[in-house]
């Protein structure tokens, strides 16, 4: 069975713990073999660009040498931000071999190397690709019947460009919330930033952003977002209050994880699946919940 | 004839002051403002001392240039001057803690802001290396 | 003597790696700004900000708050219909204000960048409590109520850690940090 270098990223370990453990117990669920990466540290985020950028890939690099080293063939994280670090840093030394030279000077002081063998991959595009859809059916044993869900994709995972996959209207989260029994309602904001780490650098900006997207989900009749990111995740539900303060608004949608709503519909214990931390209490979701 | 001195730093300014001091002393100066520039002309033509600046572009490119031409055959025996600021520009990292000249195979280091005095002597001494250097190397 | 180097040069350098096209293509249509979803809390829209560089606006352009309230989203890079990666340039100014500690006062992206970069060279582990420092002051006595009912909310939900992770082989992971960054002991 093909192992997977598993990457949860420091997010999931606190404020979205729900994410790590809802991902686990998919992954348990579909056969995927997650082996979290030995001694990991953070990605970076966004933080580290403005300082130093071969600093920024040197920490990725990090990690991703611990997963080469380990023997994995493939890098999986449920973050889209340190999947779209640790994608371009693992493309740019494979691009670059001066690049490559330095960084892997810096790592031999871990007693570390990195070759560019791995292949990164977000989380759902592993789900997608790897396990099918008509797998994740197969597993279907609570269908998310007529649950109208707003399809979150949001930046990260999207953007930069990889290749030459759709980004501007792609619909493999769609495809993945019907193969669910859920109905994906119409998003046009589905690919709009949440404003990532200006919740904390820009409030005014970030919860003008997060309204926007809660606004856009609403008034397409939505009953839940799903998300695809922690910090996504995190602006969109644990602010849904302070947007509320600021702006005089009425917002009360559940934010769950994609992994929480695959757990639900593969009959797993919402309780398993981190179900019951939110700020906004996910009842939609409970209601087709195994009692 | 006189020495050719290479400089490669982002700091325009930086780079106009030293020029002056050493053109001044009948040095010949050529400029570049980033790594990339910065090594095209080292391949191109000879110079006889670098000064390289440590933050540029991304980042510490500067490190990696110096081990880039530590690796070179035919830059290697090049002098290097380190002249940089970057205590100054990313302080907070490693408060008081200073910045070490020995990371890589370079001749020399000196922080910003540099006295002429004393990159004349450095420049003076550097070059007098790159003599010996040269008459020590076996012509292959 | 050649001639002195022009502000926009000088960022071009900055960006001498990116995967981008130059700025000086730049056609001036304004997708950037149209797509920008923070536009509208910038001093500058994203247009503007290129129209100044171009211009040699060094000083307006290093007071403007647009680079730092830039979220990194890259909708504007994928758009660019001249190939630029502007979320790029945002970066090459934050890097360029940074290092030369130029930037619009009571920002607080510096502030909060330069304590995570600490954060992670001190533990290899982020931990958002130990963030707080850099940038609750700033927020105001409404801003602070706001912040400790959410944190207290949080903590009740079992969601906040109330002690900060670190890795294990730290030792190794900061001499790797300075074969990057050479300050300190070297080895």
């Amino acid at each position: 069975m093909k192992q997977y270098a598993y990457y949860p990223g420091c997010s999931l370990e606190s404020l979205a713990e729900s994410y790590n453990v809802s991902t686990l117990e998919v992954a348990r669920g579909l056969g995927l073999d997650l082996k979290e990466i030995e001694d990991w540290n953070c990605c970076g985020a966004t933080a580290y660009f403005p300082v130093d950028e071969l600093l920024a890939y040197t920490l990725v690099a990090r990690n991703l040498a611990i997963a080469e080293k380990d023997g994995a063939s493939d890098f999986v994280t449920p973050c889209s931000a340190c999947y779209k670090n640790a994608y371009f840093t693992n493309a740019y030394l494979k691009r670059d071999a001066d690049l490559a030279d330095h960084i892997n000077y810096a790592l031999e002081a871990d007693h570390l190397h990195i070759n560019g063998t791995l292949r990164v991959r977000h989380l759902i595009e592993v789900i997608l690709e790897d396990v099918g859809l008509e797998e994740v059916k197969k597993n279907v044993t609570h269908p998310l019947k007529d649950l109208k869900v707003a399809p979150y994709y949001g930046c990260q995972m999207l953007r930069p460009r990889k290749d030459h996959e759709n980004v501007e209207n792609p619909q493999f989260f769609e495809q993945l919330l019907a193969a669910l029994g859920a109905d994906p309602v119409p998003y046009p904001s589905k690919t709009r930033c949440c404003g990532g780490s200006l919740i904390i650098t820009n409030r005014k900006a970030a919860l003008d952003m997060v309204r926007k997207l809660l606004e856009d989900a609403v008034n397409h009749k939505a009953e839940v977002i799903a998300t695809t990111c922690p910090m996504c995740n995190i602006n969109l539900e644990v602010y849904q209050a302070q947007v509320n303060q600021e702006f005089g608004t009425q917002f009360s949608i559940p934010v769950m994880y994609f992994t929480q709503l695959m757990g639900v519909a593969m009959g797993l214990k919402p309780k398993s699946l981190g179900i019951g931390k939110e700020m906004v209490p996910g009842v939609p979701l409970l209601n087709f919940a195994q009692s | 004839m006189s020495a050719q001195i290479m400089m490669i730093d982002d700091d325009p300014d930086f780079v106009a002051g030293i020029k002056s001091i050493l053109e001044k002393a009948s040095y010949k100066v050529d400029a570049a403002y980033n790594p990339k520039d910065g090594f095209q002309s080292l391949q191109s033509k000879h110079y006889d001392l670098l000064l390289l600046d440590i933050m540029m572009g991304r980042g510490a490119e500067g490190v990696a240039l110096a081990r880039k031409i530590r690796k070179d055959p035919k830059l290697k025996e090049m002098p290097v001057l380190i002249i940089t600021g970057l205590r100054e520009q990313i302080a907070f990292l490693f408060p008081g803690q200073s910045v070490h000249p020995h990371f890589v195979e370079t001749d020399e280091l000196v922080e910003k802001p540099v006295e002429p005095k004393l990159l004349l002597e450095k420049v003076g001494t550097l070059l007098k290396l790159a003599e010996e250097r040269k008459s020590k190397t076996p012509v292959r | 003597m050649a001639a002195e180097l022009s502000f926009s040069d000088e960022i071009a350098n900055m960006m001498y790696a990116s995967h981008g096209n130059p700025i000086r293509e730049c056609i001036q249509c304004g997708t950037c700004s149209g797509t920008c979803p923070a536009a509208e809390f910038m001093d500058h829209t994203p247009r503007q900000i290129i129209g100044m560089i171009r211009a040699d606006l060094k000083d307006e352009v290093l007071a403007s708050n647009t680079y730092w309230s830039c979220a990194s989203c890259y909708h504007c890079t994928v758009r660019c219909p001249a190939g630029i990666d502007i979320a790029d340039m945002m970066y090459a100014l934050k890097r360029y204000s940074m290092w030369k500690k130029s930037y619009q006062e009571g920002l607080i992206g510096p502030a909060f960048s330069e304590s995570f970069v600490k954060m992670i060279a001190g533990s290899g582990r982020s931990f958002e409590p130990q963030l707080a420092p850099a940038y609750l002051f700033k927020y105001g006595p409404r801003g602070l109520i706001q912040e400790a009912q959410m944190a207290t909310s949080l903590v009740f939900k079992g969601r906040m850690p109330l002690l900060p992770r670190k890795i294990k082989g730290l030792e190794n992971f900061q001499r790797m940090v300075r074969r990057i960054i050479p300050i300190g002991e070297s080895s």
